[in-house]
């Protein structure tokens, strides 16, 4: 009985562990697209000012 | 790249005439532009029901943005943009060079404005006007929206609209927009505007007057050396003069304002800081009192619940993970909630009020004195809740270098995410204690980490304004806005904002991050693991029964303690902490903290959260929950010392006060400096410089016996 509950439970586990890493992922994701470089200026984000000077 | 930004913006101009001729029924374009603090964002925020922050102080829009606003009932919906606050439209910084692209369609997806409402502040008139007399010459219909007439009326200003009216030759509408009264009048005044072309002829001058190009991008006055410009100049400030002369008589025009008053003495070079310090104590203190009780009541609560989790779920390992790693993360970060609701009550009644402007007065001489520029005490000011909206503020500084440096420290600035990990330290080994009798040294510790990151910045500052960074610092004046009772529907927005960002973000990125480190401490499981977790659950599932416990001798507690510990160390994240361990053993720091404080760079409150996991995965199951901070204080190393100790966690806390250890900050610097290098030598600095200051705490304090 206990054996059936731990393989059913780890079962869930991996899948909660999974979302979590696949959700982590997609933040570092967010990340990597903030740090990349804008295709042009015409959005305000700011990246202008250093071709500006 | 500026040339690929106008090659687009005259292909969307094209695009833009040959849709020209518009149903004035069908949706518009309205741009709300207006000087700092001149009430845009709460006009914004009325007009379209939406909920931008709102500040009494210069500068809370650096960024346009942008809501519908139902003109009259459901026909007539108009987009409305939240402009930056300007003082004119010259484009010598960031924010202007944004409004000015706005007005004249050079933005991708938004057309030129159809409309502009220029907000006017009544108490500031002739300063205000300057920027209307610019916004005129753009030929789009214009309405002012006066606001602060009520002020202005205590002010002893009385100010004739409808003479203003004729003057300007544009409608005036006077507003209150927090109670939301001319906001009909407004859409109706704005809607003819549009409907009537002669509105966009409008224009404070005589064409003869100039001979400047108004088409083009130009069209603003720009700051050069110019005789011709300069002649332009004078004439708009004669115009305003003469405005201002016709339309507002002061009553009593020898009556200082309470206002100044009070400046005199909090604004004062001693008594100044003496208050300020004073209130900040005074914050900080009944930070401490008053959120006791609400957070022993949401500790107890979690514990409670993970004790019910763990009696009511069969044993195993998603038992384990929810108790231990998401009960466990999650709640540890979310019984910090009612200190963040008090910080955030505290800070905005002091901004509605109008001080935090008095005490960034007081710390500009200091910050003017290295050579920052004046105008970083409002990103510095911002970066105390949060770096990302203060490094955003940086776009009001002109100077690239200056606008560099202060994004360089702007992370210094204790932010929100800090407070959880101070507070934790400082309720594990100093609460309760005072000094001179009265004061909490829990508020003492806390003031003093806000007041080592404004040092450490300042510092870094002169550095970097010395050597990388060399520029003269320019003229700035401050602008100190009326004091004011506080809006208590503003205040509590945004307490209650921030507060749900904080619950937002336990449940998604603390509670993604929590089950990572959770899996990361459990596994790999040992064969001696899996028989110890059967042995567990046997013993377990006779505590249910309430033999089980009592029956139990200290012998199988400790050795299942020891075995759980082994477990910790043997795991990955165990490995990876034991990897650290020699670097961060000079700070005090054992493996355990180590992992925390890797976990940490994620984002700050993790710290609380990981330890938390730790002390919960490294403990026997079948042991009742603990409060995190009995679990910090009972914590061993593993050569059984305590691994904790005062020391230690004052070390902590100057580590997270220096510390860059936000990725949302991260990517912010990168994004808004456009480099890597600067983004790369700020976390390189930062981190080298918290860990040189915590080496320093930890081996000065122990050389002096502590």
């Amino acid at each position: 009985m206990i054996n059936e509950n731990m393989n059913f439970q780890t079962i869930i586990v991996a899948i909660i562990i999974l979302l979590a890493l696949l959700y982590a992922g997609k933040i570092i994701l967010g990340k990597v697209k903030a740090f990349s470089l804008k295709s042009s200026c015409s959005s305000d984000c700011g990246c202008a000012v250093r071709d500006k000077r | 790249m500026i040339q690929n930004s106008t090659d687009v913006a005259e292909k969307k101009r094209t695009t833009d005439n040959k849709t020209a001729n518009r149903n004035p029924q069908a949706t518009i374009n309205v741009a709300l532009a207006g000087n700092p603090n001149a009430g845009k964002t709460t006009l914004f925020n009325a007009l379209t029901g939406l909920r931008q922050k709102v500040a009494n102080y210069p500068g809370v829009t650096v960024e346009r943005k942008e809501g519908f606003w139902r003109l009259d009932g459901s026909e007539n919906a108009a987009r409305l943009i939240d402009l930056p606050g300007l003082y004119s439209l010259d484009a010598t910084s960031l924010d202007e060079q944004i409004a000015r692209d706005v007005l004249t369609g050079k933005l991708q997806n938004l057309h030129k404005p159809d409309a502009i409402i220029a907000v006017v502040d009544a108490t500031n008139l002739e300063r205000n006007l300057y920027l209307v007399t610019q916004l005129l010459e753009y030929k789009i219909p214009i309405v002012i929206a006066l606001t602060m007439v009520d002020v202005a009326e205590k002010q002893s200003l009385a100010i004739n609209t409808k003479k203003l009216s004729e003057l300007l030759q544009i409608p005036v509408v006077e507003v209150r927009a927090a109670q939301k009264k001319g906001i009909d009048e407004l859409a109706e005044k704005v809607l003819r505007a549009i409907e009537d072309p002669k509105n966009k002829e409008n224009n404070w001058f005589s064409e003869s007057d100039t001979s400047t190009n108004l088409d083009e991008s130009f069209i603003h006055l720009s700051l050069q050396d110019n005789t011709e410009i300069n002649k332009k100049i004078f004439a708009r400030y004669n115009f305003i003069s003469d405005v201002y002369q016709e339309s507002v008589k002061p009553k009593q025009s020898d009556e200082r304002g309470s206002s100044e008053k009070i400046d005199r003495v909090l604004t004062h070079k001693f008594f100044g800081l003496i208050i300020l310090i004073a209130i900040l104590l005074l914050v900080f203190q009944t930070i401490f009192s008053w959120a006791n009780l609400p957070m022993d009541l949401l500790e107890q609560g979690f514990g409670a619940l993970g004790d019910f989790v763990r009696t009511s779920m069969p044993e195993g390992i998603l038992t384990d993970l929810m108790v231990d790693g998401v009960i466990a993360g999650v709640g540890g970060v979310l019984v910090f909630l009612p200190q963040i609701l008090l910080l955030f009550l505290f800070l905005s009644i002091l901004e509605d009020t109008g001080y935090m402007s008095r005490a960034a007065f007081l710390l500009d001489r200091l910050m003017r004195g290295v050579g920052l520029h004046g105008k970083a005490f409002l990103p510095l000011l911002s970066s105390f809740a949060c770096a990302i909206p203060g490094i955003m503020a940086t776009r009001t500084i002109e100077s690239p270098k200056d606008r560099l440096a202060t994004i360089m420290i702007a992370p210094f600035m204790s932010c929100s995410a800090r407070l959880p990990v101070y507070t934790l330290m400082i309720a594990t080994f100093f609460a309760g204690k005072t000094i001179f009798g009265f004061l909490s040294l829990g508020a003492v510790l806390i003031l003093a980490m806000y007041a080592l990151g404004i040092v450490v910045a300042i510092i870094v500052g002169w550095v970097l304004k010395r050597t990388l960074l060399k520029s003269p610092p320019p003229p700035f004046v401050m602008e100190l806005p009326p004091y004011r009772m506080p809006n208590f529907k503003a205040v509590f927005f945004n307490v209650f904002q921030r507060a749900g960002m904080f619950v937002k973000r336990a449940g998604t990125v603390i509670l993604a991050i929590s089950i990572i480190l959770w899996a990361l401490t459990y596994f790999p499981r040992s064969n001696q693991q899996s028989a110890i977790n059967n042995q567990q659950s046997e013993i377990a599932s006779d505590s249910k029964q309430q033999i089980a416990n009592e029956n139990q001798s200290p012998k199988t507690e400790d050795r299942l303690d020891d075995e759980a510990s082994a477990q910790l160390k043997n795991s990955y994240a165990g490995k990876l902490g034991h990897f650290i361990e020699p670097v961060i053993q000079p700070l005090g720091f054992d493996w355990k903290i180590g992992v925390a404080l890797i976990a940490s760079f994620a984002a700050r409150e993790v710290l609380v959260s990981t330890l938390s996991i730790i002390y919960s995965v490294g403990k026997d199951a079948d042991a009742e929950n603990e409060s995190l901070i009995q679990a910090v204080r009972d914590a061993k190393k593993d050569d059984g010392t305590p691994a904790w100790t005062p020391l230690t966690a004052l070390t902590l806390m100057v580590f997270f006060v220096l510390a860059m250890q936000c990725m949302s900050t991260v990517a912010v610097v990168r994004r808004e400096t456009n480099s890597w290098a600067w983004t790369l030598f700020m976390v390189g600095y930062m981190t080298a410089l918290a860990y040189f200051a915590a080496f320093l705490t930890y081996q000065g304090g122990r050389l002096l016996g502590f």
